[in-house]
C-alpha cells in the first residue's frame, strides 16, 4: 500500500517536473522544434539553390547566345530565385551558417549574396559616365576571385557579388518609376573588348551566388555542419525567434521599407533596377510566417513549431500574432507597385499609407515575438 | 595625475566582464561595429536604420535626380561615410597602390600661436573633385624604417611617414603649412562617450601634474559651434569636438564638401574660382532630418564587448597593463551620466580604456600640426575598445593617427613623452608576458 502510493506519488512529481520545467507538453521538447527547423531550412534552402541553378544555366544560355528573348528568360528565373530567397531570410541574425562564424572562423556569406545599397558605379557604366567600374577598368581581370576580393573591400556600398550585382548586370540602372530597368541584350554581344568583360562579370558573379547558395545548402544537410551546430544549441527557440524577430522589426521594418519611406528616394528600394521591391516585401514577411507556423512549399509542414509552443503557453498571444499576420498581408497587398512609384505618393497616398501600416504591423509582430520569448523563457534579441 | 577613485569610476578587475550586456553587443564578424545598442526602442531602430542606410549612400554632384543626395563637394575626399569608415571601422593608410581610401592630410598654419588654413588649400587636403573642378592636389606617403631595441636584445622595426605632395592644383602650399594623415576612426559607441560626464573626466585630469608622476593629462576645452558653448572636447584624434553633431557635420563639410545649417559655407578656399562658381546641391546640402538621422545611428551603435575573458593569460595581460602603467591613461571604465536624447545610453557601465584627456605624445608622433589648444605633439588617448576586431572588421591592423604602427605592439612602441615610462616598462617586459598583454589587447 504504502510502496504503491509511494510510486503514484512519484509519477505525479515526474509529470508535474516535466510540465514545470519545459512548460509545454512532452512532444513539444526543444530538441524535436530544432529538429523540425532544422527541416524546415534544408527545405528552403535546397528550394532556392535548385533555383538559382536553373538561373545559372539560363545566364549561361543567354551569355553564349545574347538575345532579348534569352536576357528575358534569365530575368525571370531570378525573380524565381529571389522570391525563394527572400523567404530563407528569416533564417538570419542569430549567427547561423548565412551569417556567424563556423568552428573553423569562417564567416558567413551573407555579405557576398545579398549586400545592399549598391553603387553600380563600381561595376559598370551609369548614366552620366559611361566609363565607370570594375567592367570598364580593364587594369583588373575579371574572375571569381576577383569579384570576391572587390566586394565592400573599400566601401560597404562597393557591392561586387550577390543578387544585386546580377540585377543590375541583368536590368541595367531604372530611370522610370513606371517599369524596371531597361539594359539592352546588346551589352552582352561579343567584342572582344568591354562586352566581353561585361560577360565574364556576369557568368562570375552568377556563378559565385550559386556556389555561396549550394553552400547554404549543404551546410543544413543532414550532418552538414551548421545542422549540427543548431541542433547543439542550449536555446534554439530563442534562435528561432530572434531570427524571425529582427527580420520583421528591424531588417525588413526598418531599413528595406521605412528607410525609403524617409527619405523618399526612388533609389531606396531594395531591389530597385528590376522593380521587383514589392516581391522582397512579400518573401521576407511570408518567410516569417512560415518559420511561426512551421510552413513549407506546396503544403508541406514541419511540425512542431514556435506556433505549437506559444499557443500551449500564451493563446491570447498567438492569436494576437495571427491576427497581425492577416493585418500585415492585407496592408502589404495594399502598398503600390512598383514601390518607387509608391514613395513617389503624397504623403497620404493610399499605397504610403499602406507601406506605413506594413511598417507598425511588422513592429508589433517583432513585439509580440519578445513578448513569446519572454513567456517562455528563450532569450529574444533584436539586433541586427 | 590623481587616482583618487572616484564616484563614477569603478576600479578595472571588477569590471573585466562587466560592460552593459543592455548596450554592448558580442560577436566576432565583419558586422561587429555595425549593431544597434539591444537597448535601442523599435521605434528609434526606424531613425537607427535610416541613419545607417544614409551612411552607406553615396552622395552625388548638384544637380542630380536624387534631390536628397545631391551636392557632392565640389572638392572632396570620398563620396559617402562608410567609403572611411568601413563597416563603421577604422581607416588605413594607403595600399601599395598608393591611392588614399580611408585617410586624409590635415593642413594648419600656425601664425603667431593662431592657426590658420592653408591660403590655397584650407585645413584639409581634397584629393578628388566633381567633372569640371580641379581637384586640390595629391599626396603621397613614403617609410623609413627606424630599429627599436628591447630589454631582451630583441629588434623591433617602426615606419616613419614621410608625406609629400604632387599634382597640386594651386601652386605650393604655404611655407610654413604643416601636415599630418589622419585615419578615419571607429563610430561605434559615440553615444555612450558622448554621455560621459565632463565632471568625470576632470577628475583624472592633472594639467600641473601635481602628483609627480609624469603624467599631465588636461582636458581639451573648445567651441562646441552648434550649442555656442565652450565644452571638454571627446571626439577627435585632438579632442577637438565635444559634440557628435558639431563632429559629423564637420566630417561632412570637410570630407565630402557637404554644407549644413552647422557648416554654412562652401569648402572652397577664394583661389579656387571654379569649385565657388559650381551649382550647389541646395542650401544646406546635408538637411537637417539627415544629420538627425546619422546622428541616431552613430549614438547608437553599440561597443564590443571584451571576448575570451575567462582565457588565464587575458586575465594576466590585463593586470600587467595596469601594472606597468597604462591604464593611468587608458582608464578602463566609467559610468555614464545622463544622454540628453537617448535615455537608454545613461548610467551605463562601459570600458572604453580612455581618458579623453590630452598628452604630451613625445617627439615621435609630434607631426607639426595643432589643432585648437592642443600643440603638435599632443594627443587624445585614443579609446581601446574593439581594436582587437579591426582585422576582422576592417582586415587590417594599422594603428595611431596615421596608421603608421603595423600592429598593436608597434603602436605601443611609438609612445613617447608622459608614456615614456610605460613603454620602457613594456619593452622590459620578457617575450611572454609582451605576449599576455596583446592578448589581452587583442580581446578587446
Amino acid at each position: 500500500m504504502y510502496k504503491i502510493r509511494f510510486t503514484v506519488l512519484v509519477q505525479i512529481l515526474l509529470i508535474f517536473l516535466l510540465i514545470g520545467k519545459s512548460g509545454h507538453a512532452a512532444n513539444n521538447s526543444f530538441s524535436s522544434l530544432a529538429n523540425s527547423y532544422a527541416n524546415l531550412v534544408s527545405h528552403y534552402y535546397n528550394e532556392v539553390a535548385l533555383k538559382t541553378e536553373i538561373l545559372n544555366e539560363s545566364i549561361i544560355k543567354f551569355i553564349e547566345n545574347p538575345n532579348a528573348y534569352n536576357l528575358n528568360d534569365a530575368k525571370k528565373r531570378w525573380i524565381e530565385a529571389r522570391i525563394v530567397y527572400g523567404i530563407t531570410e528569416a533564417f538570419r541574425f542569430y549567427g547561423g551558417p548565412i551569417d556567424g562564424v563556423n568552428k573553423y572562423g569562417e564567416e558567413g556569406p551573407e555579405g557576398l549574396i545579398n549586400a545592399w545599397p549598391l553603387n553600380e558605379a563600381y561595376i559598370d557604366y551609369v548614366k552620366g559616365n559611361p566609363s565607370a567600374g570594375i567592367i570598364n577598368d580593364k587594369s583588373v581581370e575579371i574572375n571569381k576571385e576577383t569579384i570576391i576580393a572587390a566586394n565592400m573591400s573599400e566601401d560597404d556600398a562597393d557591392v561586387s557579388t550577390g543578387w544585386h550585382a546580377v540585377e543590375f548586370l541583368l536590368w541595367g540602372q531604372d530611370f522610370s518609376l513606371e517599369a524596371a530597368g531597361t539594359r539592352e541584350y546588346t551589352d552582352y554581344i561579343s567584342d572582344n573588348g568591354v562586352n566581353d568583360r561585361r560577360r565574364d562579370f556576369l557568368l562570375s558573379t552568377s556563378g559565385l551566388l550559386l556556389e555561396h547558395l549550394n553552400w547554404l545548402a549543404r551546410e543544413w544537410e543532414e550532418n552538414g555542419e551548421g545542422k549540427k551546430a543548431f541542433l547543439a544549441k542550449k536555446d534554439p527557440g530563442g534562435a528561432i525567434l530572434t531570427g524571425i524577430a529582427t527580420l520583421a522589426g528591424f531588417e525588413l521594418s526598418s531599413e528595406r521599407i521605412a528607410t525609403a519611406l524617409d527619405s523618399g528616394d526612388p533609389e531606396d528600394e531594395h531591389s530597385c533596377f528590376s522593380d521587383q521591391t514589392h516581391n522582397d516585401v512579400k518573401a521576407n514577411f511570408n518567410g516569417v510566417k512560415n518559420v511561426y507556423l512551421g510552413i513549407g512549399l506546396n503544403g508541406k509542414t514541419f511540425s512542431p513549431s514556435v506556433s505549437d509552443f506559444v499557443m500551449e503557453k500564451n493563446i491570447k498571444l498567438h492569436n494576437s500574432i495571427m491576427k497581425t499576420f492577416d493585418n500585415t498581408d492585407n496592408s502589404i497587398n495594399n502598398i503600390t507597385v512598383p514601390f518607387d512609384k509608391m514613395l513617389s505618393e503624397p504623403k497620404n497616398g493610399p499605397g504610403r499609407q499602406a507601406a506605413e501600416k506594413t511598417v507598425s504591423n511588422l513592429l508589433i509582430l517583432a513585439e509580440n515575438f519578445k513578448k513569446a520569448g519572454k513567456d517562455l523563457n528563450w532569450n529574444v534579441i533584436i539586433a541586427e | 595625475m590623481f587616482l583618487f577613485c572616484a564616484t563614477n569610476k569603478v576600479s578595472g578587475e571588477e569590471l573585466l566582464e562587466n560592460m552593459d550586456k543592455e548596450i554592448s553587443v558580442n560577436r566576432e564578424t565583419r558586422e561587429s561595429f555595425a549593431a544597434p545598442i539591444p537597448a535601442l526602442s523599435l521605434s528609434k531602430m526606424r531613425s537607427f536604420t535610416g541613419g545607417r542606410h544614409l551612411f552607406r549612400r553615396t552622395w552625388t554632384p548638384a544637380p542630380s535626380s536624387v534631390k536628397s543626395l545631391d551636392g557632392l563637394g565640389p572638392v572632396f575626399n570620398r563620396v559617402s561615410c562608410s567609403g572611411c569608415h568601413v563597416k563603421d571601422g577604422r581607416g588605413r593608410p594607403p595600399k601599395d597602390d598608393g591611392k588614399f581610401r580611408s585617410m586624409v592630410i590635415k593642413l594648419s598654419l600656425l601664425k603667431n600661436n593662431e592657426i590658420y588654413p592653408d591660403p590655397n588649400y584650407g585645413y584639409q587636403l581634397n584629393d578628388k573633385s566633381i567633372l569640371g573642378v580641379p581637384y586640390e592636389g595629391k599626396a603621397k606617403i613614403e617609410y623609413s624604417l627606424i630599429n627599436i631595441k628591447l630589454d631582451d636584445g630583441k629588434i623591433k622595426k617602426l615606419s616613419k611617414p614621410n608625406i609629400t605632395f604632387h599634382s597640386l592644383s594651386f601652386g605650393k602650399l604655404h611655407n610654413e603649412t604643416k601636415y599630418s594623415g589622419r585615419v578615419a576612426p571607429f563610430v561605434f559607441g559615440l553615444g555612450l562617450i558622448e554621455a560621459i560626464s565632463e565632471t568625470d573626466i576632470l577628475k583624472n585630469a592633472d594639467p600641473k601634474d601635481l602628483d609627480n608622476d609624469g603624467i599631465s593629462g588636461r582636458a581639451h576645452k573648445i567651441k562646441d559651434i552648434p550649442s555656442k558653448k565652450t565644452m571638454i572636447g571627446k571626439f577627435g584624434w585632438k579632442a577637438t569636438r565635444a559634440t557628435l553633431i558639431h563632429h559629423i557635420t564637420g566630417a561632412a563639410s570637410q570630407d565630402m564638401g557637404l554644407t549644413s545649417n552647422i557648416f554654412p559655407e562652401v569648402n572652397c578656399m577664394k583661389i579656387q574660382k571654379e569649385c565657388i562658381e559650381q551649382i550647389h546641391g541646395g542650401q544646406p546640402e546635408i538637411s537637417d532630418a539627415q544629420i538627425e538621422r546619422l546622428l541616431v545611428y552613430m549614438q547608437n551603435l553599440a561597443p564590443p564587448r571584451q571576448r575570451n575573458i575567462e582565457k588565464t593569460s587575458i586575465r594576466e595581460g590585463k593586470s600587467l597593463f595596469k601594472k606597468i602603467g597604462c591604464e593611468n591613461c587608458h582608464i578602463a571604465s566609467y559610468k555614464t551620466g545622463v544622454h540628453p536624447n537617448h535615455p537608454e545610453l545613461s548610467n551605463r557601465i562601459i570600458t572604453p580604456y580612455s581618458d579623453f584627456l590630452l598628452h604630451d605624445m613625445g617627439e615621435g608622433l609630434d607631426d607639426g600640426v595643432n589643432e585648437g589648444d592642443a600643440k603638435s605633439y599632443e594627443w587624445k588617448t585614443p579609446p581601446l575598445w574593439g581594436i582587437g576586431l579591426v582585422k576582422v572588421v576592417n582586415k587590417h591592423t594599422h594603428f595611431l593617427h596615421d596608421g603608421r604602427a603595423k600592429s598593436i605592439e608597434e603602436a605601443i612602441l611609438w609612445h613617447g613623452g608622459e608614456a615614456q615610462k610605460s613603454k620602457n616598462n613594456y619593452k622590459a617586459l620578457n617575450a611572454q608576458n609582451r605576449k599576455k598583454i596583446l592578448d589581452f589587447l587583442n580581446s578587446l
